[in-house]
């Protein structure tokens, strides 16, 4: 009755599997990172569960796809056999045809395969796996100026990052619709935690950048992470900041996408791991180091807007270390603007909120309930503790 | 031996889990049915219908007719019937799994009244000696909502639970004007897990809202609420239980903080079914709070209302509060007066009064012992439900483990995703292929892929066990079948639907006119005078969301 | 033998027993024990006894309702806001269909027939407005005006509004409450003369911070606004818009104002099939044109059509849902809740029942009617119709020399006529009508409908004589 978009686009899809993602999370271990405890989980008898996922999303997608598409993939374990299972006819790269991975999977092969495949000019890259892979995949791409989009089929047992469909299927459902309107990606948080001190029950949590996702109306899975994908409504924080920065001040500007949106709606470009400085209305610092921001702030009153990163929701002490003692000290008191939309604290279980900063001033001045800007007129009183306790 | 304790198989013995097929009769749209020159009803013109050439209406007659469809009587009603058939009332299916709605019986014979000419044929505005009756019901409804409170006065007009919320942030409004503090008092409370009216009521009203999370019990946090109050606290609007189900036992501690500092107590009580004669806002010290009579008080739900809202307060409240009341003079019943501060009415006349009506029967059928056997079944079959259900793989309860909950119970399938990929939604969706309904949360999600279900007094616990058995074969079911559920439902009027049209600008129909003109390429002469006005501000958009 | 409650079955003690069993608990008091019992009523509540029989209560609100004196036993003349005119019996049926009477939040695969309801509700709104865009009912027109008037506010991002005063006082109250913070407002009133706001009179107030002009018709006296197209013109040149108020089933009689250029029409459903319910009977119509800065402001639920994964089939959805407090708490758009759903089904049946020749014949004939009343009432000495020479639809205002309109009402209730709506409590004195200089305790607004025959009103004309003379 209503009549459809039909477009005409040929996808190239890039496919990594990671075949021992998921091994730990089975028999009760946290991640299967490190060959040892991939040894320990074959041995209490795992069988790798990323084969199966990525089978599972094809298999979906070529029943659902609406266009065109090949894919290029790694031999074996690492996407030939999911290719052979659902009965898809794929490319595999030759160079890498050497890889075994069940016997000695390495973060490299995944590397490796990201970076043929990126240099194949594949549309995407999609991998099986979980938050190792996903920073195996941040890593081949750091530095890569064509900002290849990437999209994680779950499959591990820590998913704390931000590029992973919800489940196998819906991996196909959004590559099915980003393939109608192809080109549209928004970033997202690679997090992980140290999976030994996770074992160990020690609090700790990393930012290791941004990779690029497809922007399509179905969510990402965001059910742990700060910043989730394209579901941020950021009009409302910036028209709130705008109202307490001080324009002679030097406002120093965390990093996250949240505060990156944020600044946008002031016309501000920033770097999205760095911190930056934003004084009339200008950017007059671009992804500083803690001596820069010194050298170009002092003598001003400085203000600072950041936003929780990490799975846990670190304020400070996670990916901005350069917001060192000093700095933190020279705040006033109603200079720390903390934004962060009701959708990500929600996500954060709605606090506490975590620093991890060394002098025992700070702690106190920054640890307890802090208002958090959330929308416009509209703000939150969380909890923040100090991480090392 | 009777039949009745007989447990074993017996060949009429019906298997829990219903083989249910939703009607489906592939209406077409009432558009399709014009036929010209057939028509449904005819009006009561008596051949008078002529306007005279002098006549300065004949300046202002319109030329054409309007562009409605022309279908007869029986077409109609066939039309609508089908369209009946294919909406799952609560009349029909056991209705709990639409959390926080409490969707329970709504009585018959209350249909008799509220329709009965007697009140249906009633205005307004005629003398109150000819409106006794309909008074007297509303001034003795007025009366048992304040015992049912402990509050001194209650305001019966707003159409709803929403708009009694806003009625009392415009309340809360005057009484800080009266106290001339209205502009330093500009912040107004509340919870994340509270009704999303109680923020966007005062939001519109003007407020800036601060929100409380839960700690790690599910409870509002105490401490993060004295950490905002201030001079400019203007009132707490808060929820007990909340949509956990859990009850803060330390509600008056909260109360208390926010009465220090200057700030009015306000209890959403939209849904009171689980304390109903147990526990008041009164003795918790709050300055007012609301029920809705859809909810607690069992009128109909009706699609999405008429509905109506109680708003009640404390004799330093009331007078603030909105609209008229009854009160009783010696010779009869007269509206009363409003008063220099009350806020303005905040709907025509004097309230839904077919959905007063309803909830002073109901009350009347029950009495005091009744309300308390409502109250306590309420929370036994929430309780019955959460026993049974925590036996599902795959399904946890967060918070505040050990206690008991009240009236409803938020739960997580966060489990069964991670083991399977499934998303609460999409449980949902299958849960239609078996004939019910099911709700996840409001937005956002604090407890992960959540699912609220709230079981009133009105099933038994035939019903109970047939929702809950069917849970539990959806759980299954997506472990060992996970596309078929995914791809539910199956046995719905309807197919899954292609929501992508209906979020862009180019593309949405919002009406069969709309369509008409966007798919169908009508040329449209009317109305030729419209052109959207120049230089319009562009605002920038929050991103799309659907509503599953 | 103990006997549960009809109404809560699970009550019974053997039923009890079994549930107490499964939750491992002994009492139900258990369950209740996170309630500290300072919070506790430690008394029964202060109510009646329940009635022990479905019978019983029947006959008690027999009672009561007897105790009212309801329209159909009277002639009554009283409209102001709820209008009487006749209910077909198939709306009635619709409405009371245990199926919609109970449905509530379910979705577009639960609840299709619902959806589809309400969509076609809109839909035959939209026809009959001539816009493109209909809110699922709010829940009156009071409301609905108000929004309207955000609405504007938002859409022009500018803060004033030019109001008519020619509306009913509670509204213009409720609307001001509304607005209180947000938009300023400045009011235009009608011309002595015609009664009718004047093209000259709005230019006068409108400059770059005017967000729209704020029209109703037939105003609060019955008149029907005849420069609109001009108003709409003034309105559009200084960059604000146009906002209309009236009642859809004026429609009948009189073009949309949408063919004057207007841009959000607004108002109660009241009169489409509704009945009066003591005044418990009103949804809010919001209508625009399709145009998604207009569409992005409203806070209410949209319907819109769209296709399922079956060929063919058609379902319906939220429109841009992520406007809606639902979606984004306070940062969607006002607040939508639980409003007035049922009556738009009910409206929607009005319409498809009516048709275009049925509105067309009910549009007329009240106008003939109102024409004939205005004729024989101004005829009677110790009257004053006002406005004579102006158009009147359904409703227009009188003035007595000698009386209050208390007096004459009370004379009236002597001969089961409730006379027309007095003026007094519809109007505030600063905010005139166009009949300066006459009391507002000696007028009423009267009130004439298809439910009046000629007849109806010849006696309304003998009470009159009598009580004048």
């Amino acid at each position: 009755m209503i009549a459809k978009l039909q477009a005409e686009t040929h996808l190239r899809i890039g496919l990594v599997v990671n075949p021992v993602a998921g091994i730990g999370g089975t028999v009760g271990l946290k991640g299967s990172d490190g060959s040892d405890i991939q040894k320990q989980a074959v041995a209490r008898g795992a069988s790798p569960r990323a084969q199966h996922q990525a089978t599972k999303m094809l298999r979906h997608f070529a029943d659902i796809r609406k266009n065109t598409f090949e894919i290029i993939t790694v031999s074996k374990e690492m996407g030939e056999f999911a290719t052979n299972n659902a009965n898809i006819e794929a490319e595999i790269l030759e160079e890498l045809s050497g890889f075994n991975a069940l016997s000695h999977s390495t973060a490299q092969h995944t590397k490796e395969a990201v970076q043929s495949l990126d240099l194949r000019g594949v549309d995407l890259v999609v991998f099986a796996g979980g938050d190792g892979t996903a920073r195996d995949v941040h890593a081949a791409l750091e530095g890569n100026s064509s900002r290849l989009p990437v999209l994680g089929i779950p499959a591990g047992v820590k998913m704390q990052s931000g590029v992973f469909a919800r489940s196998a299927e819906d991996a196909a459902v959004i590559l099915n619709d980003w393939s109608l309107e192809p080109g549209k990606t928004v970033p997202a948080e690679i997090a992980d935690i140290d999976e030994e001190a996770h074992r160990q029950g020690v609090l700790t949590s990393q930012l290791y950048g941004y990779l690029n996702v497809p922007d399509t109306r179905r969510r990402l899975q965001g059910g742990k992470v700060g910043s989730s994908i394209g579901t941020q409504s950021l009009p409302g924080l910036a028209s709130e900041c705008a109202k307490l920065i001080d324009s002679e001040a030097m406002c120093l500007l965390g990093p996250g996408s949240t505060v990156q949106g944020v600044s946008e709606h002031f016309g501000a470009e920033t770097s999205l791991l760095g911190v930056d400085v934003l004084h009339r209305g200008e950017i007059i610092g671009y992804d500083l180091s803690a001596y820069e921001l010194h050298q170009l702030t002092v003598n001003y009153r400085l203000q600072l807007i950041v936003s929780p990163i990490g799975g846990q929701g670190f304020l400070f002490g996670r990916g901005n270390q350069q917001l060192d003692s000093e700095l933190l000290t020279r705040l006033g008191t109603n200079d720390l603007l903390i934004v962060c939309t009701e959708d990500k604290l929600a996500q954060l279980g709605g606090g506490p909120l975590y620093i991890d900063v060394p002098d025992a001033e700070n702690i106190e001045r920054f640890t307890g309930y802090q208002r958090v800007i959330t929308g416009t007129k509209q703000t939150a009183s969380i909890l923040v503790k100090d991480a090392r306790h | 031996m009777t039949l009745q304790e007989d447990t074993r198989t017996h060949p009429f013995q019906k298997t829990l889990i219903r083989n249910y097929q939703a009607p489906r009769w592939d209406e077409p749209l009432i558009f399709e049915l014009n036929a010209p020159g057939h028509t449904g009803v005819v009006s009561n013109s008596d051949g008078h219908s002529a306007i005279t050439k002098s006549a300065p209406e004949n300046s202002v007659q319109r030329k054409t007719a309007p562009n409605l469809p022309e279908i007869g009587q029986a077409q109609v009603l066939r039309h609508y019937l089908r369209l009946s058939q294919e909406t799952l009332g609560a009349d029909l299916n056991v209705d709990i799994g639409q959390g926080t709605c409490t969707m329970k019986y709504s009585p018959k014979v209350n249909e008799k009244f509220a329709g009965s000419s007697l009140s249906a044929d009633m205005h307004p505005l005629q003398d109150v000696s000819t409106a006794q009756g309909t008074m007297e019901i509303i001034h003795n409804l007025q009366d048992y909502l304040k015992e049912i409170s402990g509050m001194d006065q209650v305001s019966l007009q707003a159409g709803s639970g929403s708009a009694a919320i806003y009625g009392a942030v415009k309340s809360v409004q005057a009484y800080h004007e009266a106290q001339g503090e209205s502009t330093q008092r500009d912040e107004i409370i509340t919870t994340i897990f509270s009704h999303p009216s109680n923020a966007a009521t005062a939001k519109t009203v003007g407020y800036k809202v601060i929100t409380l999370y839960p700690d790690e019990n599910g409870y509002p946090d105490l401490e993060a609420l004295k950490s905002v109050l201030s001079e400019r606290t203007a009132a707490l609007f808060i929820t007990n239980p909340e949509d956990t189900g859990v009850f803060n036992p330390e509600i008056t501690d909260f109360v208390d903080a926010v009465r220090q500092v200057g700030g009015v107590t306000f209890y959403d009580q939209a849904n009171a079914n689980g304390l109903l004669g147990i526990a008041r806002a009164r003795e918790a010290g709050f300055d007012m709070c609301h029920f809705n009579l859809h909810k607690t008080f069992s009128t109909p739900h009706a699609c999405g209302g008429p509905a109506a809202g109680a708003l009640c307060a404390t004799d330093e409240l009331a007078p603030y509060l909105p609209g008229p009341q009854v009160v009783r003079t010696p010779s009869r019943f007269e509206w009363s007066e409003q008063g220099k501060y009350s806020t303005p009415d905040i709907r025509p006349f004097y309230g839904v009064v077919p959905n007063l009506v309803r909830a002073y029967a109901w009350i009347r059928a029950l009495g005091a012992e009744g309300l308390r056997q409502v109250a306590e079944t309420a929370v036994l079959n929430s309780n019955y439900l959460h026993a049974e259900l925590s036996k599902i793989d795959g399904l946890s309860i967060p918070y505040a483990s050990g206690e008991y909950r009240i009236e409803q119970v938020r739960y997580s399938w966060q489990e069964l995703a991670e083991e399977t990929g499934i998303s609460t939604g999409e449980i949902g969706a299958r849960m239609a292929d078996y004939g019910f309904h099911y709700w996840t949360s409001h937005h956002p999600y604090i407890v992960p892929e959540p699912m609220t279900l709230e079981p009133t007094e009105s099933y038994s616990k035939q019903e109970l066990d047939e929702y809950i058995a069917t849970l539990k074969l959806t759980a299954e079911e997506a472990r060992q079948d996970i596309d078929t559920v995914k791809s539910a439902p199956h046995r719905s009027s309807i197919h899954t639907i292609d929501q992508e049209a209906t979020t862009d600008p180019e593309t949405w129909a919002t009406s069969w006119r709309a369509y008409r003109r966007k798919y169908l390429g009508e040329q449209r002469s009317e109305p030729s005078t419209w052109v959207a006005p120049a230089n319009l501000p562009i605002p920038q958009r929050a991103p799309k969301a659907h509503h599953r | 033998m103990s006997r549960t409650h009809p109404y809560v079955p699970n009550a019974s003690p053997q039923t009890k027993q079994k549930m107490l069993d499964s939750i491992g608990v002994e009492t139900v008091e258990q369950l209740f024990s996170s309630i500290p019992q300072k919070l506790r009523l430690e008394r029964p509540l202060n109510i009646p006894e329940g009635f022990t029989s479905e019978a019983k209560l029947v006959r008690h609100m027999s009672g009561l309702l007897g105790n009212n004196k309801p329209t159909t036993r009277a002639l009554s003349f009283l409209g102001a806001g709820a209008y009487p005119h006749y209910v077909p019996a198939v709306c009635d049926e619709v409405n009371q269909r245990a199926e919609f009477l109970t449905a509530y939040a379910g979705e577009a695969y639960e609840d299709h027939g619902k959806w589809q309801a309400l969509f076609e509700y809109t839909s035959l709104m939209a026809e009959l407005l001539e816009m493109d865009v209909v809110n699922v009912p709010t829940y009156d027109g009071y409301q609905a005006t108000a929004t309207a008037l955000r609405m504007a506010g938002r859409i022009t991002q500018r803060s004033k509004i030019v109001c008519s005063t020619a509306v009913v006082s509670a509204k213009l109250r409720r609307i001001e409450s509304f607005l209180q913070g947000a938009l300023e407002i400045v009011w235009v009133e009608p011309r002595k003369e015609t009664g009718l706001i004047h093209t000259d009179d709005v230019i006068e107030l409108l400059d770059d911070t005017t967000a729209a002009v704020y029209l109703e018709t037939p105003n609060v006296a019955g008149i029907v606004e005849a420069n609109g197209e001009n108003i709409a013109q003034a309105a559009h040149s200084a960059g604000a818009l146009l906002v209309c108020g009236l009642d859809p089933l004026s429609l009948g009689f009189t073009e949309s104002p949408a063919s004057w250029g207007a841009d959000i029409l607004c108002g109660d459903i009241q009169s489409l099939g509704l009945g009066l319910h003591y005044g418990g009977a009103h949804g809010g119509f919001i209508a625009t044109h399709d145009d998604e800065r207009f569409i992005y402001e409203f806070p209410s639920r949209l319907f819109g059509l769209a296709p399922t994964r079956k060929d063919g089939e058609i379902g319906f959805v939220d429109v841009a849902y992520e406007r809606t407090s639902l979606a984004m708490r306070d940062q969607g758009v006002e607040w939508v809740g639980t409003a007035a759903a049922l009556w738009g089904i009910t409206a929607g049946v009005y319409l498809a029942l009516m048709g275009p020749h049925g509105m067309r014949e009910l549009g007329d004939t009240i106008a003939s009617r109102t024409r004939y009343a205005i004729d024989r009432l101004a005829a009677i000495p110790g009257i004053t119709v006002h406005h004579v020479n102006s158009p009147h639809w359904r409703e227009f205002m009188i003035t007595y020399d000698n009386h209050t309109a208390a007096e004459v009402n009370a004379k009236m209730l002597d001969d089961d006529i409730y006379g027309g709506a007095e003026a007094g409590d519809l109007l505030t004195s600063e905010r005139s009508v166009g009949a300066d200089g006459h009391s507002l305790e000696a007028s009423s607004i009267v009130c004439v409908t298809e439910l009046h025959s000629t007849d109806d009103i010849d006696e309304l004309v003998v009470a009159f004589e009598r009580i004048m003379a």
